[in-house]
This record gives C-alpha cells, sequence and structure tokens, in this order.
C-alpha cells in the first residue's frame, strides 16, 4: 500500500511558488490508476522544514480512492484491455469485494485477540480498509459520472462507511442532493472540461449547484500550477452561479479544512485557531489582487518585498555554481573542452529526480557547456 | 369550423411561431440601427467613454461618442454595464477538438514534419459544443491553428457563429504555423531518461537538433527557390517550374506577405528564430513566448511581436523568481514588443478558451497596464491577423461585433450580458448554460 507520506519532498521550489500564491495546506493525493489507491497525506507548506515536519498531524488519515474512465485503464491504450476492472460495473463488484475482504480480516483479528484463532497474517492493504471501516481513515474519491458518485454512496453505505470527499465529482451537481444526504465533501474543479469523454458534461456551475443544495463544497487544484492561484478560481464560483463571495471564498478556505477534519484548526480566522493566513493588497476574489504575505503557525513563510532580493540570491548562487562546474570540468577532462562530459559533470547537471518526471522539459541555459555549439543563425 | 379551415389556421400559427423563435434566435437582424446606450465603453484604441454610446448600422459602428442622437433607432439600455470589442483568441485548438481523449474527435494535429498545404479552417465543426462555452466570454474570433511536424500548415480567423465552416471563416491563411525544433537536451543519466524510446546520448541529441534545424532551413530555401523560379517564369526569363502544392502554399509568406507564426518557447528556440528570420526577411510573430522577455529589446527592435502563452506557466527554472511569467508582459511592453495573449494550441486548453482574458489580467495585477492587456486580447490579435481595419475595437466604420459585461472583463467574478456579431446579437447559450437549467430545476 502507497503511502504519500514516504515521499514528500520538502526541497521543491513549488512550496515557495505555493505560498507565493496564500497557500498554506494541502491535500497530497496520488493519482488515479486503480479504485483503491494509496494513502494521503495533509501538509502544511511549512517550507525549509524537513518531510516529517511538513506533515499536518492534526489531519486524520485518508486514503485515494478512484472510479471511471482512469481506472478502467479507458485512455491507456490498446493493450490494456485485461485488468480487472474494465467497466463501471466491475468497478463495483472490486471495491465490494475488497470491502468484504476487510470484514473478514477484522474479524479474524479479533478472533486471535479474544484467543480462538491463530494470529492472521498481515496485510498493509486490509490494515487500510480496516481503518475505513472502523471509522479511522476517510476516503478522497476521484470521480465524475453521476452514476459512479451514487455507486460509491450506496456500496459505502451498506459497508456502514461515510466518505469524506469526492474528488472533482464534475457531474455532481446531477446527484447533489444524494452526495448532501450522505454527508460527503465535494472537491471540485471550478471549470476544467471535455478533455475525457466522462466530462463533457462537466459545467462551471458545479460548485454553485452542489453548494446552493448543501453540500460542502472546495476547489481543488490537481496541479501545482493552479494550486497557486486558487483566490482566482473561488472568484469563478460567483461568476458561476452567483455564489455569495464570502460563500466562494470558504470554498478553498473553510471548506476543505471541513473536509480533512482539520477545521477546529485552521481554515479561518478565528480565536484559538491557528495562525495560518495571508494578506492581499486587494480582495482575493478581484483580478489585480496581488498576495503580499503567507503565514503558518504565526511564521512568517512568504514576502513579496523580499522575494526579488531571494530571487537574486539564487541567481548569484547559480552562477557560481555554474563557473565552479565549469572549472571541474575542465580539470576533469584534461583540460579539454567540456564536451566529452564524464560521469562526473553528467550527474552535476542532473535535473533533480521531481522535475524529470513532471513533463516538463528543462535544460541549462548555456548550451556552451555541453560542448554544442550555437545553432540556428545566419549561415 | 371545418377541418381544412383549422389545418390553416394551425399552419398560420406555426409559421408565425417559426417566425418568432427565427427572431429570438437571431436576435436583431444586420439591418436594423441600434443605439447601445450609457455603458462605459471600452473602445480598446481611443479613450474609455464613460458613459458613452454606440451607433450600430447595417451590422457596423456608425458611431461611437459620449452622446449620440439617433432617432428612430432601437435603443438598447445598458447603464452600469461596460461594452468591450469581441475578444480575438490567437494560437487554438478551439473547432478542431472536442474531447480531448477521444481520438476520434480531433483534428488539429497532422503527421509529416512539412505540410504548408494543411488548412486548418476547413476543419473547423461549427456545431462544436466548445465554441458557444468560448463565446459566452465574449470571445468573438478565434484562429484554429494545425498542428504537428515542423512546418504544420496554415490557420485562418473564424468567428464563433455560423451555418457552415465557409460562413464563420472570415479571413483564411492567416499565417504559416513553424514549430520551431526544441533545442533543449536531455542531461540526465541514460538510466534515467524521461524518454520512453532508447535513450541517446547528448551528442546524438545534439547531432539530431542540429539535422532538424537545418532541415527546417532547407525547406524555406528551397520554398524561396521556387518562387524565384515562378518569378523567372512570369518574367518569360525561364520555363515555369512543375507545379507542386507545398511550395505554392509557402508562396505568400517567403515573399514576406503574410506572417510566420513560430511557436518557441525557449530562449535558444528564440534566439535562433529571430537571427533565421531577420536574414531572410521574413514577416515573424512569436507563439508561445516563453522566455522571450529575456530578449524583449531584440524582439522591440525587430518588431516581432509575441503571442505569449505562459502567463499562467510555473517558473521553468529553480533559480526564476515565482512571478516570472506573471510579469513577462510588462517586461515585454516595457520594452516596446507587441503582446497578444493566448491560451495555447493544446487540446486540453480549447475547452479552456474562455478563460481567456485572466491571462491578461494576471499580467495586470503583476504590471501591465490594463489598457495594453485589452489591446492584447482584441485590437492587437487583430492586427496579427491582418484584419485590424474592420476587427478589434469599438471605432466607427468598424464590423459591430461587441459585448456588454456587468464588470471589468478582466475579472473572473464578471458576467457576460450580451454579445453581437456584426451587429447581430447572438444567444450566449451553451451546454453548460443548458445542463445548469437543466440541473438547478431537478425536484428535491
Amino acid at each position: 500500500m502507497v503511502r504519500i507520506r514516504d515521499v514528500v519532498n520538502s526541497e521543491t521550489e513549488n512550496l515557495y511558488e505555493q505560498l507565493a500564491g496564500g497557500l498554506t495546506a494541502a491535500n497530497l493525493l496520488h493519482g488515479s490508476a486503480n479504485p483503491i489507491g494509496g494513502q494521503n497525506c495533509v501538509i502544511k507548506l511549512r517550507d525549509g522544514a524537513s518531510p516529517e515536519e511538513l506533515v499536518f498531524d492534526a489531519a486524520p488519515p485518508g486514503i485515494k480512492f478512484a472510479l471511471g474512465e482512469n481506472v478502467k485503464q479507458s485512455n491507456w491504450g490498446e493493450k490494456f484491455v485485461t485488468r480487472f476492472p474494465q467497466t463501471r460495473m466491475g468497478v463495483r463488484t472490486f471495491i465490494a469485494n475488497r470491502f468484504t475482504a476487510a470484514q473478514e480480516y477484522l474479524a479474524e483479528w479479533e478472533a486471535y485477540r479474544k484467543k480462538s484463532a491463530l494470529p492472521p497474517r498481515r496485510d498493509l492493504e486490509l490494515d487500510a480498509l480496516g481503518e475505513i471501516l472502523q471509522g479511522k481513515r476517510w476516503i478522497h474519491c476521484h470521480s465524475y459520472r453521476q452514476d459512479e458518485i451514487l455507486m460509491l454512496i450506496r456500496l459505502m453505505e451498506s459497508f456502514g462507511v461515510k466518505i469524506a470527499t469526492f474528488q472533482h465529482v464534475l457531474e455532481g451537481y446531477k446527484v447533489a442532493d444524494e452526495i448532501a444526504r450522505h454527508g460527503a465533501g465535494a472537491s471540485t474543479f471550478s471549470d476544467w472540461w471535455a478533455y475525457k469523454f466522462e466530462v463533457y458534461d462537466a459545467i462551471p456551475y458545479n460548485g454553485s449547484l452542489m453548494a446552493e443544495r448543501g453540500v460542502v463544497v472546495s476547489f481543488n487544484s490537481d496541479s501545482s500550477e493552479l494550486a497557486r492561484h486558487l483566490y482566482t478560481e473561488a472568484a469563478k464560483a460567483v461568476k458561476y452561479g452567483g455564489t455569495p463571495e464570502v460563500e466562494a471564498l470558504k470554498f478553498v478556505t473553510l471548506n476543505p479544512a471541513k473536509q480533512l477534519r482539520i477545521d477546529s484548526r485552521v481554515g479561518s480566522l478565528e480565536q484559538g485557531k491557528d495562525a495560518d493566513f495571508a494578506i492581499w493588497s486587494k480582495s482575493p476574489l478581484d483580478f489585480e489582487t496581488v498576495c503580499l504575505q503567507t503565514w503558518i503557525d504565526g511564521k512568517k513563510y512568504f514576502d513579496r518585498a523580499l522575494s526579488q532580493e531571494r530571487a537574486a540570491r539564487r541567481e548569484k548562487e547559480r552562477s557560481e555554481l555554474v563557473a565552479k562546474a565549469k572549472r571541474v570540468a575542465k580539470v576533469s577532462s584534461g583540460g579539454e573542452s567540456a564536451g566529452e562530459a564524464d560521469s562526473g559533470t553528467e550527474s552535476f547537471f542532473n535535473v533533480s529526480l521531481e522535475h524529470q518526471y513532471d513533463g516538463n522539459a528543462r535544460g541549462c541555459l548555456d548550451e556552451e557547456l555541453l560542448g554544442v555549439d550555437r545553432i540556428g543563425g545566419a549561415r | 369550423m371545418n377541418n381544412g379551415n383549422q389545418a390553416e389556421t394551425l399552419r398560420a400559427v406555426r409559421a408565425a411561431v417559426i417566425a418568432l423563435v427565427a427572431t429570438l434566435f437571431t436576435g436583431a437582424v444586420s439591418g436594423e440601427t441600434i443605439l447601445l446606450n450609457g455603458a462605459t465603453v471600452h473602445t480598446a484604441t481611443g479613450d474609455t467613454l464613460s458613459p458613452g454610446d454606440v451607433l450600430l448600422r447595417d451590422g457596423k459602428i456608425a458611431a461611437v461618442d459620449k452622446t449620440i442622437a439617433a432617432e428612430g433607432a432601437t435603443r438598447v439600455e445598458l447603464k452600469g454595464e461596460h461594452l468591450y470589442p469581441g475578444l480575438i483568441l490567437l494560437d487554438t485548438a478551439l473547432g478542431l477538438t472536442e474531447i480531448e481523449a477521444v481520438r476520434a474527435t480531433a483534428d488539429a494535429a497532422e503527421v509529416g514534419e512539412f505540410t504548408p498545404d494543411v488548412e486548418s479552417w476547413v476543419s473547423v465543426n461549427p456545431d462544436s459544443e466548445l465554441i458557444p462555452v468560448a463565446r459566452a466570454n465574449g470571445i468573438a474570433y478565434f484562429e484554429p491553428v494545425p498542428e504537428g511536424g515542423i512546418v504544420s500548415g496554415q490557420s485562418a480567423l473564424v468567428t464563433v457563429d455560423g451555418w457552415t465552416t465557409e460562413k464563420m471563416t472570415t479571413k483564411t491563411g492567416v499565417a504559416l504555423h513553424l514549430i520551431w525544433p526544441a533545442m533543449e537536451l536531455e542531461t540526465a543519466p541514460r538510466g534515467r531518461a524521461r524518454s520512453r524510446t532508447k535513450p541517446k546520448s547528448v551528442e546524438e541529441q545534439a547531432k539530431d537538433r542540429r539535422a532538424k534545424v537545418q532541415s527546417t532551413i532547407e525547406f524555406f530555401e528551397e520554398a524561396k527557390a521556387y518562387a524565384k523560379a515562378k518569378d523567372a517564369a512570369a518574367n518569360g526569363k525561364a520555363t515555369p517550374p512543375e507545379r507542386v502544392p507545398a511550395w505554392e502554399a509557402m508562396l505568400p509568406y517567403v515573399h514576406g506577405e503574410r506572417p510566420i507564426v513560430v511557436h518557441a518557447n525557449e530562449i535558444r528556440q528564440i534566439k535562433a528564430v529571430v537571427a533565421w528570420g531577420t536574414t531572410n526577411n521574413l514577416k515573424m510573430i512569436i507563439a508561445g513566448g516563453r522566455d522571450a522577455w529575456m530578449i524583449a529589446g531584440l524582439l522591440a527592435a525587430r518588431q516581432i511581436p509575441v503571442i505569449y502563452e505562459h502567463t499562467y506557466t510555473q517558473p521553468n527554472r529553480d533559480f526564476e523568481p515565482y512571478d516570472v511569467h506573471f510579469k513577462a508582459a510588462e517586461v515585454l511592453h516595457q520594452a516596446g514588443v507587441k503582446v497578444v495573449f493566448s491560451m495555447g494550441p493544446r487540446p486540453f486548453d480549447a475547452g479552456l478558451s474562455r478563460n481567456l482574458p485572466y491571462s491578461a489580467a494576471q499580467a495586470v495585477a503583476f504590471g501591465l497596464p490594463e489598457s495594453e492587456a485589452l489591446k492584447g486580447l482584441t485590437l492587437y490579435p487583430a492586427q496579427l491577423a491582418g484584419v485590424a481595419d474592420r476587427l478589434g475595437s469599438i471605432d466607427a466604420g468598424k464590423e459591430a461585433t461587441l459585448f456588454a459585461t456587468d464588470g471589468d472583463i478582466l475579472d473572473n467574478r464578471t458576467q457576460v450580458k450580451r454579445l453581437w456579431l456584426a451587429g447581430r446579437e447572438i444567444s450566449l447559450e451553451s451546454r453548460h448554460t443548458r445542463l445548469y437549467e437543466k440541473y438547478r430545476s431537478r425536484p428535491k
């Protein structure tokens, strides 16, 4: 069983970029390739702290579930047609079977505790599902279509389980009453649609419609870019469906805190809560607003007034490192050009692992470092 | 009343209903004279009139002034509202893609490295559900762009309402699209290369890169040679060359009559493009332009405009300031570069075309004057598309394509209330409003 907590990268520049958009906490979920996914991790963006210190320990444990096209491998290519489940029917069956297994697993442990049986073999997946059955771990489920949302609600109700949130939940507006009655939260995109067939009916009024029917709604990002400006996303709830501004602001503050069961600590400015807040030049819903400062636990983590100086410092550090690397490369290649990159220089220019898999091409600016001539000029 | 009469009455009623529905659907007809009264008029060229009047006649803007006495005109009261020229979205997959993951609906990217005779406008789906969604936020024209390969084809300027692709296409051959080869090299150790294909050494990659750039340059050299041969034949100095469709398509572009939009983001690409384009006297526009701010002065000196698509792109390098792309438009503007905003040609962003004004808005929050932002959504794209004589601003003589809002179009909260295309009011209904109305009225 995957645990996001084990792979939190505290070194990423992302933390600072998010802070610069007023973000103080985040629910980290992995992708949506499997109906029953791995364990989530809620962090506070304490930039500079160790991975363990980023974890927001007031958040109860959670787990990522997923439904629909991704788990049935609809867009994976022609080779991916044999893994169960391949349909939304199968997704229900799969999840139901694993929960039945978890019930049996819990019963085996219970029997062992009563000393009437041998200890069962420890199973990390069933441990986690058992915690869900016991109300100790909360489901955050990636979902799009109304039928699959309703399916999971009914299936979980049959096991006595309450779902914490539906993620994305782009057809949530079609079954808002059912979501509200179950008591799940809805963490949706403000306006994404049409990238897959299952989001062809996604509408930007989704958040407003669900909120009107009593669902606790938040806007999520699914993207480290979008997470930098959740405030502009919240403003779209005002545009589409006329959510009152204060309620729209809750979509990115108090409501996600409620969904994560951390609202006694964060999500609003109230006496006794953690001092996590951002200072803006104008209303965060105004297009001209700029985040000026971001504070967590009463400590300032971002200050726009100091950001230029910080950038200059980093640029200086970089140029010094590049100069050093050039010297090293020259020495290690026997004074020849740096073109014959040995293993030392190759690993020096290595991009971080995080960047290697994020889909962005990155390279150093100085092409001559690699012994490659300038290209494309006038002939 | 006998049956015959009844049937006749029914027919008459039906005809009247159809006529009424048709009027409702198309709104005001083009021939009508309409006075848009009392709105804040953001002309995009001159001063903003607050309030002002705009007179529409025969599908054109007849007059713009603080007050216009227009007897006999249909008055549309817009007190408290704002009027903007229709937004123009350049460099998009809108119209060419419906659902990104459904291959059958993808018509934005063709195979082949050099296909200048591919024409985007023939494949715009007039009934795409994405188009009404885009126009509901003020987008009046868009430029569907062919993707794929190096010279991917030609684009057109297309309007957001019409019965056929022909009726919707306002101008064909707006630009030739050149996707400049990537200049970045994969420097990670081979064992951890991103590419799933066999990783290549840095030296091999550099060799490939050189070959690609070389083939691009040579393609244009050959196109020029073909043009020269045609000219010689026209002057009776040589026999005409064998007619080749690809070279025919290249003629107006190598002659510098029409612009070449070069898609380039990284600084080395942009530098290479500027050097190459200048040497060859090509009319150039940079699209993408992520790093363009780094050589803003050079771009200004060479009068190369930028279709900037990265306001909302995270910094690409660890040492760049967090707001590098928020500020880039202002850096370019300060240097004297004309900046047009776009979402870019990725199919995913076609559905998000309606967010076009917000890319400009973020640039305003980080320093760009609001008047420049508005021009970058209206007048400047009209200029790049070569239609500024009739589109892109609220000025007398231009097409009556404009929209009314309840606030600043750059603000996420603002609602677009009404839209006119060439004097004709267009419905703001879309798949989204229909689903909204349907499920809003679901009994509890």
